[in-house]
């Protein structure tokens, strides 16, 4: 059985998954995700990030907001993750401090043994030594 | 319209959807599928990934990268 292959979001892949049309990168992702080819976590912190801007837009788009929360859930191979004390062990052994935000973010991909990354965020290469996959 | 095939089942159960038909349901290689049994009938259905329904949601709205270090800067703020 083929190893799982696990792809980390950041707030803005994440919320372009939603999007009837995409970049292409993303357009990639969202067939990748349906047909089960990989396996999307998105850390809670992601989710937080959508929400205080949707909460801003009404409660419209807060419902819709809700929807999408529901379906990421259902999914097999969505995992939604969060800070916990196995992302805390990691961020102890740190020898320099970075933005929170991106420690958490970074040390979820270690979490899951993944360089891969879907972010415009540069840093996460500059520093990390990860892959970020940008649009 | 009813369209119907005959097909010799396999020692292990195995079947061939026809190619017009996967075609028509959109039936690719991962694609899953989910099998109800009623008495003598066996129904095939292609089964939604919960994504597929979250496609267009946010259409109209935007998260920009301005958008997301706005909210970062909410997360830690006192």
């Amino acid at each position: 059985m083929p190893e799982k292959k696990y792809v980390i979001l950041d707030a803005v892949a994440l919320f372009n998954l939603q999007i009837q049309d995409p970049p292409k990168i993303l357009k990639d992702l969202q067939f990748n995700i349906i047909m089960g080819k990989v396996t999307a976590v998105i850390p809670t912190i992601a989710i937080s990030e959508i929400l205080w801007k949707k909460r801003k837009e009404g409660a419209e788009q807060l419902e819709k907001l809700k929807i999408a929360y529901s379906k990421w859930k259902e999914a097999h191979n969505i995992i939604i993750d969060g800070f916990d004390v196995k992302i805390l062990d990691k961020m102890i052994e740190l020898k320099k401090s970075y933005e929170l935000h991106d420690e958490i973010i970074a040390l979820t991909c270690q979490k899951y043994r993944t360089k891969t990354i879907y972010t415009n965020d540069t840093k996460f290469k500059d520093f990390w030594g990860l892959n970020p996959i940008s649009w | 319209m009813e369209e119907k095939v005959e097909q010799k089942v396999s020692s292990n159960g195995r079947i061939v959807i026809p190619k017009q038909w996967r075609e028509e349901m959109d039936l690719k290689d991962g694609s899953i599928i989910e099998l109800e049994y009623e008495g003598s009938i066996i129904k095939i259905k292609k089964k939604k990934h919960p994504l597929e329904d979250c496609i267009g949601l946010f259409d109209g709205t935007e998260f920009t990268e301005e958008d997301h270090e706005n909210a970062k800067k909410s997360l830690w703020r006192t």
